[in-house]
């Protein structure tokens, strides 16, 4: 009797323990502090299952990043995609998911390295657009496996910014051989041309001492002036293979302003060009190269001037605004043509520019720590803004 | 073997307090009972313990060693007798009580 009893005592005890346990878990699950749960399939092995809720940082994750995530089956079919990617393509979700991955691709054959079993790796591919658009993207890609489907996940980031980034330092290399070709080309054509010159006054001498008459002269003459305008090219191009010489001192702009205009007097009138100067007191003086800023202000008005051959109006002003300088040189011409930079060498609207005038310009005002930009309508005019920061650094 | 152990040392077999966590990955629940736990640990159990970590995604069969059902569950091996304990151990009494801590 007390056998079978001890055996009962122990049997209840045992569940009891279970039921602890049985009831333990049923308040656990009801208090919402498990959320994933062990189940045993028709095979007899176990699963781990995950309440939805538990995946949301994961999901929250790759909904948000910043690069779109893409779910391909191996047959190359869309079964998820961010909604980053959907921006990048222009197309909304729902058309995205179940279509073929093709789709978006600009070049198909891409995706026959994707489609291989366990590969991954990287790929450079132009994605394609709703509107026709192509991007050019980086992705990256690996197969997963997920049971006995397998599927691919790619991640997909937008290359344009590296790509921008590439041309401007292959242009600026470029743009660096040009320079070096240059100063050694202007160099060697220095001599033969002051060679020339020489030999040509020479020849009007000897032409005037033996009287030989005017048609020599004039075709003496021309001669001298292209001698001239080739010099001339030669030493804007010189100048601008060179990182200026700054002599900077503490400048007033508006004198110098003021200054220039005088110089064009003659011309303005004879263009019939009408003259407005509003110099703002509040401007302080500036650490600037004076000379050079002639220049700069000299092309500018120049430029101006030949913008207006029927007359106009040219506007000069200068001004503070927040931490800068600015000096606006406006005038009511012809205007600049868009999709033109016009501060690219060799590149002028005027007939007899050599096309460097402006560049020159930009040179002489970054190299002082200031900007310059331009804003046109063709017809209606044109307006210079140089923007110089009030603690111009001494470069 | 999917596992990672917390506060091992060379000798381990004079751990005090051998407890193992069964987590899923890292959902939130498994995440905040680790946090936990190691509180848990460091403010009642000195250098005396060490906590294994077992995460059943991958390594399902695992569970069955200890019947593991509602994941996460603690099991506290050592001392004996064995104990369980289902859920984040967000209730720190609880999970003392449970331990047979006690509260200092």
């Amino acid at each position: 009797m007390a056998e079978a009893n001890k055996a009962l005592s122990v049997e209840f005890e045992g569940i009891q323990t279970m039921l602890q346990e049985a009831h333990e878990t049923v308040e656990a699950i009801r208090g919402g502090a498990v959320d994933a749960f062990v189940m045993t399939g028709s095979d007899g092995a176990e699963q781990v299952f995950v309440l939805t809720g538990a995946n949301q940082p994961y999901r929250l994750f790759v909904e948000q990043m910043n690069d779109g995530a893409v779910t391909l089956s191996n047959d190359a079919i869309v079964l998820y995609a961010n909604k980053y990617f959907a921006d990048l393509v222009k197309t909304p979700l729902e058309q995205i998911i179940g279509a073929p991955f093709d789709n978006f691709l600009s070049k198909k054959e891409l995706l026959q390295p994707l489609l291989q079993e366990s590969s991954a790796g990287n790929l450079e591919a132009d994605l394609v657009a709703r509107d026709g658009s192509t991007l050019p993207t980086y992705m990256s890609f690996s197969s997963l496996r997920n049971g006995e489907s397998s599927w691919i996940c790619l991640i997909v980031m937008d290359a344009s910014e590296q790509k921008q980034q590439q041309a401007l330092l292959q242009e600026s290399q470029r743009l660096a051989a040009i320079g070096r070709t240059a100063a050694v080309l202007s160099h060697e054509i220095a001599n033969p041309l002051s060679g020339m010159s020489a030999t040509v006054q020479l020849m009007q001498r000897q032409i005037a001492d033996i009287g030989a008459g005017d048609v020599f002269r004039d075709q003496l003459q021309l001669l001298n002036q292209e001698i001239g305008r080739l010099s001339a090219l030669l030493n804007n191009f010189r100048s601008l293979s060179h990182p200026p010489q700054l002599n900077l001192v503490p400048a007033d702009v508006a004198s110098l302003l003021s200054e220039t205009l005088k110089l064009l007097g003659t011309e303005t009138t004879e263009a019939g060009i009408q003259i407005e100067q509003r110099f703002s007191p509040d401007v302080p003086l500036l650490s600037l190269d004076r000379e050079k800023m002639k220049q700069v202000f000299l092309n500018l008005c120049k430029n101006a001037i030949e913008a207006m051959p029927s007359g106009g109006k040219l506007t000069i002003h200068t001004r503070l605004e927040e931490d800068s300088v600015l000096i606006e040189v406006r005038d009511t011409g012809v205007g600049i043509p868009a999709g033109v930079d016009i501060f690219d060498f060799f590149t002028t609207t005027k007939p007899e520019g050599s096309g460097l005038g402006l560049a020159i310009v930009r040179q002489i005002v970054t190299a002082q720590g200031g900007k310059v930009t331009y804003a046109s309508e063709p017809g209606e005019g044109t307006s210079f803004l140089l923007s110089f920061p009030l603690n111009t650094p001494l470069t | 073997m999917g596992s990672t152990v917390i506060n091992q040392s060379q000798d381990d077999t004079d751990k005090k307090w051998v407890l193992r966590l069964y987590v899923a990955g890292q959902t939130p629940k498994s995440l905040t009972a680790l946090s936990n736990l190691k509180k848990i640990c460091e403010g009642h159990l000195g250098e005396e313990y060490k906590i294994e970590i077992i995460d059943l995604v991958k390594n399902p069969q695992l569970a069955k060693q200890h019947d593991i059902v509602a994941i996460p569950t603690l099991v506290r091996n050592l001392p004996e007798p064995l104990k369980k304990i289902i859920g984040d151990l967000s209730n720190t009494d609880k999970v003392l009580r449970g331990l047979d801590l006690q509260q200092r």
